[in-house]
């Protein structure tokens, strides 16, 4: 049985197939098309999950939406009337777009599939979170977290998952969002709104937590892990534009912050202050949930799931002894989860799918990148596995920023070592070239290491086994060896680990073990393969143009290794 | 499409398509200026949470009975 499960029209559209109940494909339409988050019908990225389980549309059993249009109407309906007159811009704004497209969604999902007389499900958007994060998981019971903006009403939700159902069993709604607070942060800190979040994280090490006690304010919080905002200070409620209002900006002192001026020690303690109240709400809402369910295991999805540095405190401080967060825990996950949903819980089949890896996206053949290099007279190196792995190792080793391009794409938004920069974590100036010439973006931005799974506690301080494959925890890096790996330690001490495994990435483990021999070091500095605005790439296309409009030194591109310094200069 | 009515439709869409965002804005303020307002003289029930109190702010979600196709075929 095929099953395709749709995100789309808010941010992050992504497709998903399931057959039989295994995640075959999974894919964001930004890496198609290449517009950074877009929001769009999937089309390309559906073409490709079905070219991937081998089928035609007539062979889609069932066609999954990741959330019920109508439940989000009525509450912006709710939302511009007893906003009234605040929401007007707003409402002249969102209201023709949804009378016009939003709510003949069914017939919309229908022409773009080229498929009028398909039926179409409709799961809801924080089921379909729960689904992509407890169904897929390796727990057979476990608590359920869903961390999010704002779905139709709920925007937190929590319950617990037992065999092939889903019990949501309390919700927050709208407009009390930990989602909304962190996007509020992140617009008064002058970054954009659901693109640039990991900034705010990046930045809070920088400073300190002087306006906890402001934060507070914006913030009450129940012992049994509730909480409300206080919306004298928000403006999401009422307007598409703006998170917050003057009253926010005077607790604070100061106005926004303007996009791309300069970043003073101001911003940098918003940052930290509104990273810390984000984390106390998050483990005081874990720990609550622990003792309501008495659980071990807990799943997480959901756009604040990707709140590295509060789920590692989750791990660490609450009583729960296992984590498990869905890679793509934003809304393009969504599309995982609602298929799940229909396969699992709909049509009650026993789950037999653990998702242990994130490589569900494109995969181009060796011979494919090799074409890409000659239609465009690249010199390279061709080379077979052993030596394609130690003469990267080597160029790692030499302080060069590699390209490494390899395998089947990421789904989510981390680079997990198929399309991946990697560096020397052991030069301490690597941070700042990278940032400097290849990602072309602020300096602050942090890195984040890959280590061998079996080495990882060496360096970080984390039990011994314990996996960590999508950088979604944040350990300390140990004291002693710090200074070995001075370009994935962030500012105060820790590090996003990715552990890597020859079990889900061969070549990326093979790669790295190799460094880790010369150097003593086996870890990597692992940052996603593309430029500032733009997607991940995708092809060999994309890989081979963003290395040449970039200052990395070497691509490895499937087989293929290309020496920028080989290249002469009218093709750079 | 004869390029004839091809070429007509183009130049009659750059007429009326203004004309139609015009209306919809007009319409859609008419409707927020002088309808959306007798609904939200109905503030009192607070669907947006505004005025929440009490020990918890949890809120108890419908259990759901129904897990059917049928039921998830519905958009709401």
């Amino acid at each position: 049985m095929n099953i395709l499960g749709i995100s789309c029209y808010y941010h992050d559209a992504a497709a998903a197939l399931v057959q039989d109940g295994t995640l075959v494909a999974a894919a964001e339409e930004e890496r198609f098309n290449r517009k950074k988050h877009d929001p769009g019908f999937p089309k390309l990225a559906i073409d490709y999950c079905l070219a991937e389980g081998g089928i035609t549309r007539e062979q889609i059993d069932h066609v999954v939406f990741y959330e019920k249009p109508f439940v989000k109407f009525d509450r912006i309906l709710n939302m511009y009337t007893f906003t009234w007159p605040h929401s007007m811009v707003s409402f002249l704004k969102a209201i023709p777009l949804w009378l016009k497209d939003r709510l003949w969604m069914r017939t919309d999902i229908q022409k773009s599939l080229e498929m009028p007389d398909k039926e179409i499900l409709f799961a809801e958007h924080h089921m379909s979170h729960a689904a992509s994060a407890f169904l897929v998981s390796p727990y057979e019971k476990a608590a359920i977290l869903t961390l999010d903006g704002v779905g139709e009403w709920t925007t937190t939700g929590r319950g617990y998952g037992d065999g092939n159902q889903i019990h949501l069993e309390e919700q927050i709604s709208f407009p009390h969002s930990i989602g909304l607070l962190y996007s509020a942060i992140t617009s008064y800190l002058g970054f954009r709104v659901n693109d640039a979040e990991w900034k705010v994280m990046g930045l809070a090490p920088y400073g300190e937590p002087k306006y906890v006690d402001q934060f507070a304010e914006l913030v009450d919080m129940k012992p049994d892990g509730s909480f409300r905002l206080n919306m004298k200070y928000f403006a999401h409620h009422w307007s598409s534009k703006r998170m917050f209002n003057r009253r926010f900006e005077r607790l604070f002192g100061r106005p926004q912050r303007l996009p791309e001026s300069e970043l003073e020690d101001f911003h940098r303690d918003i940052a930290h202050s509104g990273q810390k109240i984000v984390e106390r709400i998050i483990v005081n809402l874990a720990r609550a949930t622990h003792e309501k369910y008495g659980l071990d295991d807990l799943c997480i999805a959901g756009g604040v799931g990707l709140n590295s540095v509060a789920n590692w405190r989750i791990l660490k401080e609450t009583p729960f002894k296992r984590v498990w967060i869905q890679p793509a825990a934003g809304d393009s996950g969504g599309a995982v989860g609602a298929a799940f949903f229909v396969w699992n819980t709909l049509l009650g089949n026993p789950r037999t799918y653990e998702m242990r890896h994130a490589y569900l996206g494109p995969e181009y053949s060796n011979d494919e990148c090799e074409a890409v290099l000659k239609a465009r007279n690249i010199p390279y190196e061709k080379h077979d596995r052993d030596a394609l792995v130690k003469e990267s190792a080597k160029h790692v080793a030499d302080s060069k920023v590699i390209g490494w391009y390899q395998g089947r794409m990421e789904f989510g938004p981390r680079a997990l070592g198929s399309r991946s920069i990697i560096a020397n974590p052991m030069n301490p100036e690597m941070k700042d070239i990278i940032n400097a010439k290849v990602k072309f973006r602020e300096k602050f931005r942090p890195f984040a290491p890959a280590v061998l799974l079996e080495r990882a506690h060496e360096f970080f301080e984390m039990d011994e086994g314990l996996e960590l494959p999508y950088m979604l925890m944040v350990p300390k890096v140990r004291a002693e060896v710090r200074d070995k790996i001075p370009a994935v330690t962030h500012e105060d001490g820790t590090g996003r680990v990715q552990t890597v495994t020859r079990r889900d990435n061969a070549l990326y483990y093979d790669m790295i073990e190799e460094f880790g021999k010369h150097s003593g070091v086996p870890v990597v500095v692992n940052t996603s393969f593309n430029v500032r605005g733009e997607p991940i790439v995708n092809t060999p296309e994309n890989a081979l143009n963003c290395f040449l409009k970039t200052g990395m030194d070497v691509l490895v591109l499937g087989n293929c290794i290309v020496d920028k310094s080989r290249i002469e200069g009218d093709l750079v | 499409m004869p390029e004839y009515k091809s070429k007509f439709m183009r130049r009659w869409m750059a007429i009326v398509r203004p004309i139609g965002v015009f209306q919809t804005y007009l319409i859609m303020t008419v409707v927020y200026v002088l309808i959306v307002p007798f609904f939200s003289l109905k503030r009192i029930v607070d669907p947006l949470r505004l005025r929440l109190r009490g020990d918890t702010y949890w809120e108890p979600r419908k259990k759901q009975e129904d897990l059917t196709l049928e039921r998830y075929y519905k958009p709401f």
